[in-house]
């Protein structure tokens, strides 16, 4: 099976939505439609949260960071965390838990590799869009957050389903970034139910236009994925990669440039990648 | 600003080949395609005006009675100037937006002539000269950059598709 053929296996398959999450993902699902009940008590939240390791320590994690606690009050117990980053926050990190098992689905040692090298940019990508999208394009940090996070879910599920085409990883991956990574991305974000203003933000990464100035979620998504200092491995196998060429990229936003707030904010993107990446 | 660069009916695009260069108003979208030549957008945020070169290089010994030619900087800049007289407008008026320079040739830092480098650094100095702000830049690396620019409303759209890892430029140097 050529590549073109696979990857439309892959995408048909996912539009039909015949998408499987791994098995322990089952209570990050579960607290994403808690959050969608508007009777959503914050105790029974804190309780599904603890009875998943890996959230719970991402949410204390993300609620001490530089980024969240800037006062530097550390606290230990869910319930106070959950309600310092509140419930988008709480969103997005139990999306993470969802994405970050993808990466786990592969039973192939190369293709895990690949995926564990994915999350590491996703990691880059959502710190980075919540900091753009609070000092650069006004956009909800929390939105930008969430929209980081997933913003590969194709290409998680593309390396998922790798080793049932092989060599469809070795192959020429140019279609992957057509309408490719689109199709597959469409349909795991509706699976995983993801709000409106996110898919619209995915819809501009895809399109691959980034306004400049930036301005929408879409493009703090664009700005962050293009800023981010670990790339995704699938560009570069999909011969996207920047060749070792330094990009100039510069911004005035208001009275000050885009390098001189990301160098104040540089802290804050650190704190949170290293909790996204543990 | 929130929509993508879509097509309509109602837009008038113009596509720019190296060399070329366009000013106008209205519903146009100025459109090219850079490797390591380089284009400078000027538009008037209160007359909504404005126009977009692309150069392949920065000059050239010029006689006096020979028209100016778009594929060198500064006379493309020439051209511009002339347009935002004709407009009634000064030179200061408007934001500028410099894109492309990439080493299309990916031959590194120091290796060879960077053709790019070079055409950055005279659209720096030439925007410089006439004291226009420069709000925004995406310039060097190694990829190709499609660009549209829509005159009605000052927006340009940029994919770099071999964008990934681009660093800050830093005003006060690297």
């Amino acid at each position: 099976m050529d590549v073109r053929t696979a990857l439309d296996t892959i995408a048909a398959d996912a539009a039909r939505g015949d998408i499987i999450f791994p098995t322990h993902t089952d209570i990050a699902l579960r607290v994403q439609r808690m959050l969608d009940d508007p009777d959503c008590a914050i105790d029974a939240l804190g309780k599904l949260v603890a009875a998943e390791p890996i959230l719970a320590a991402r949410v204390l994690g993300i609620a001490n960071s530089i980024a969240c606690n800037p006062g530097g009050r550390a606290i230990g117990d869910l319930k106070s965390a959950i309600s310092r980053l509140g419930f988008a926050t709480l969103r997005a990190l139990a999306a993470s838990i969802i994405v970050r098992q993808m990466k786990e689905m592969s039973n192939d040692e190369e293709h895990r590799a690949l995926a564990a090298r994915l999350w590491e940019h996703t990691a880059h990508v959502a710190a980075l869009g919540r900091v753009i999208a609070r000092r650069v394009t006004r956009q909800n940090p929390d939105a930008a957050f969430f929209a980081g996070i997933v913003h590969e879910v194709g290409s998680f599920y593309l390396i998922a389903r790798a080793s049932a085409f092989p060599g469809l990883l070795a192959g020429d991956l140019e279609a992957w970034h057509g309408e490719g990574e689109a199709r597959v991305g469409r349909a795991v974000l509706r699976a995983l139910e993801v709000p409106a203003d996110i898919l619209a933000a995915m819809e501009t990464l895809w399109s691959g236009f980034l306004a400049l100035p930036p301005s929408s979620l879409g493009d703090t998504l664009l700005l962050a994925d293009e800023l981010a200092p670990v790339e995704s491995p699938i560009d570069a196998l999909a011969g996207m990669s920047r060749k070792g060429m330094d990009v100039e990229l510069e911004v005035l936003i208001d009275d000050e440039t885009l390098s001189s707030i990301l160098a104040e904010s540089a802290a804050e993107v650190a704190s949170l990648s290293a909790v996204m990446k543990g | 600003m929130s929509a993508r660069p879509e097509a309509s009916e109602n837009i008038r695009t113009v596509v720019l080949k190296p060399g070329d260069f366009h000013f106008g108003s209205g519903h146009t979208r100025i459109s090219t395609l850079l490797g390591s030549c380089v284009s400078i957008t000027l538009w008037h945020p209160r007359k909504h005006i404005g126009g977009m070169c692309h150069f392949m290089m920065s000059e050239r010994r010029r006689t006096s009675d020979s028209p100016l030619d778009g594929r060198y900087a500064s006379e493309a800049f020439e051209l511009f100037l002339q347009h935002v007289e004709r407009a009634g407008t000064g030179p200061c008026e408007y934001q500028a937006k410099l894109f492309g320079g990439a080493n299309m040739f990916n031959s590194g830092k120091g290796g060879g002539i960077d053709i790019g480098a070079r055409n950055i650094e005279c659209a720096h100095r030439l925007l410089a000269s006439q004291h226009i702000a420069l709000i925004a830049e995406h310039v060097a690396g190694s990829g190709p950059r499609k660009l549209h620019f829509d005159v009605w409303s000052g927006n340009v759209w940029l994919a770099f598709p071999e964008g990934a890892g681009a660093e800050i430029r830093n005003s006060h140097g690297r």
